[in-house]
């Protein structure tokens, strides 16, 4: 791999965290923000599942995806 | 002898010995704080998770549904947030760096003997005051289970968890994990399938079963979670507490490199969001079944042994008295288990960071280090013991939200700008540790958790019981401030 290549990795890699990063705490703040000042929009129900309860497991979804996809990232990038 | 003493017994006496055949191998400080990094990736991923799902995740999130529905889902939203960051901000990073403790993080970077004092005092607290929070819930169930005085339950949990550590060490600690998050999965896919059984395996059956009895509010943060404030610290503090809890920070020098920690924390996010999910059925389930069974209650309508009890006593209602005995085996295998995790970190922060690192400035054997790390050990226990009475009547999940925001607030922001940001001085580092200490301790202290619900005062000063919200960011601001100060300035072109 080339020095140039090896630095497109590195940015990659940055770039990849941040978001991942960014995503997590965008997605906690929105939730929590809905829990303090708008519980009520959370209070439907969706194919007799509490929204609420479908908003927390979307969320842990993603919070699950987040940490194989940065994990399966590097693996490749070892590998590489 | 009862069912319950003989499960007990088997168990204890199970792992005392698997604890004295590793403990054998500890003959240096690096095998017996980190196992000389051999633990492999999805090993230490389960290790992690059972050092995770503590008492508080087990009896306190399922005793909090009850008492106070959907906060305990919003309380398990945060803390699994806190696993990715964990690994996309600290584990590789904290894996490279090859130090196991904060306070030797801080010390790679700066030569400065008040840091390592106040890192040290800062890991000691945290892990101290998560230590109060499993002692309770394993105090709670003794008392409960044999009949005995709540506070001989806990100290025969202190001589159990001085014997662990102190003969067993990292090793051992890991083993006793990895079985206990066997033993606890287990026991939450019984109750939840148990549970399930009831509604036609129809969650949509159990969430109907469960407005009818307490409305659609108990789908809805509990008044105790309606300041907007409240609700906002709470959740800062349980998404980056994990981030600064040394029992957990401590397990990533415990694997070979940089990948096996990535892949630990991938492990420990899948099987933590299951066992999160299964509580979510436990916790609800609880709420329909029990008010059913007049015998879990006391004639003035509280909960057997209080809430903190509603797992052992679901399981006793689905499972009979040998169901309940086994859970109630793996809660205190749970509490076991964290409990040495804890004990290992403030062992450490005490024998490595203040006595080797601080006092002796590394002027120490590693057989003084171990000598007193053990010592360490039975103090802390003692120390544990006596703060464990006072906090006897608080849930222990509440406990948790306030061991999270020290953490978050004590230590991650220090060990964050302390691997991410070269501006940051030594100073710095000093400001932010004791800012984000000092204020995590004293608003908790003021706070209505502690001033009102421990103290008994009428009423608190500090009017929010979660600080991170105000603490986090005074440390950020703190070691900031600090760094930029104390930076030297350059002499220019």
């Amino acid at each position: 791999m080339s020095f140039f290549d090896n630095e497109v990795c590195l940015l990659k890699s940055i770039l990849l965290r941040n978001s991942l990063v960014l995503m997590i705490m965008l997605s906690c703040l929105a939730y929590y923000s809905l829990l303090a000042w708008r519980p009520e929009w959370l209070g439907r129900v969706v194919a007799g599942v509490p929204l609420s309860i479908i908003v927390a497991l979307i969320l842990f979804a993603l919070f699950v995806l987040a940490t194989w996809c940065y994990a399966l990232a590097h693996e490749t990038k070892d590998s590489a | 002898m009862n069912h319950s003493l003989w499960f007990f017994s088997v168990f204890v006496l199970l792992t005392l010995g698997l604890t004295a055949l590793l403990g054998r191998k500890n003959d240096t400080t690096a095998a017996f704080y980190t196992a000389n990094g051999q633990i492999r990736g999805w090993q230490n991923g389960l290790a992690l998770a059972g050092d995770y799902l503590s008492a508080a995740a087990f009896l306190g999130a399922a005793g909090m549904y009850f008492s106070q529905g959907y906060d305990s889902l919003a309380y398990a939203v945060g803390t699994l947030a806190g696993w990715p960051l964990l690994l996309l901000l600290m584990a590789g990073k904290l894996r490279a760096s090859g130090c196991y403790t904060m306070a030797s993080v801080l010390h790679q970077r700066f030569d400065c003997s008040q840091l390592r004092l106040m890192s040290g005092l800062s890991s000691l607290i945290v892990s101290l005051f998560y230590l109060i929070v499993q002692m309770v819930g394993a105090g709670k169930l003794i008392e409960l289970l044999f009949g005995l005085p709540y506070m001989l339950s806990v100290s025969l949990v202190g001589i159990l968890m001085v014997c662990y550590v102190g003969l067993g060490g990292m090793l051992a600690t890991t083993w006793v994990q990895m079985i206990k998050a066997v033993l606890l999965f287990i026991c939450a896919i019984l109750l939840a399938w148990g549970v399930l059984d009831h509604f036609a395996s129809s969650p949509a059956a159990l969430f109907s079963a469960v407005e009818k009895l307490r409305g659609s509010e108990v789908f809805l943060p509990s008044a105790a979670l309606s300041n907007p404030i409240e609700m906002l610290s709470l959740g800062l503090g349980l998404c980056l507490g994990l981030l600064g809890l040394p029992h957990v920070l401590m397990r990533f020098f415990t694997v070979r490199d940089e990948a096996a920690a990535r892949q630990s924390v991938c492990w420990a996010t899948g099987l933590i969001a299951l066992f999160f999910v299964l509580n979510i059925v436990i916790g609800y389930g609880a709420i329909v079944l029990l008010p059913a069974e007049p015998a879990f209650y006391q004639a003035n309508g509280q909960l057997l042994g209080g809430t903190n009890m509603v797992v052992v006593h679901l399981a006793r209602l689905l499972g009979g008295v040998t169901a309940q005995t086994m859970v109630a085996v793996v809660a205190f295998a749970t509490i076991l288990a964290v409990v040495a995790g804890l004990l290992m970190a403030a062992a450490s922060a005490v024998s490595h960071d203040l006595y080797a690192m601080w006092w002796w400035r590394k002027q120490v054997t590693q057989q003084q280090e171990l000598k007193v790390s053990r010592w360490a050990t039975l103090v802390l226990s003692l120390l544990a013991l006596v703060l464990s009475g006072l906090f006897q009547h608080q849930n222990i999940a509440f406990l948790f939200g306030l061991a999270f925001a020290m953490a978050a607030s004590a230590n991650f922001p220090v060990l964050l700008l302390a691997l991410h940001w070269s501006g940051l001085t030594d100073r710095g580092a000093y400001w932010g540790g004791m800012v984000g200490m000092l204020s995590a301790v004293g608003l908790i202290i003021t706070g209505p958790g502690v001033w009102v619900g421990v103290l008994g005062n009428t009423q608190a000063w500090f009017p929010y019981a979660h600080p991170a919200l105000f603490s986090v960011p005074l440390a950020f601001f703190a070691a900031y401030m600090g760094s930029v100060l104390t930076r030297p300035k350059s002499k220019g072109v």
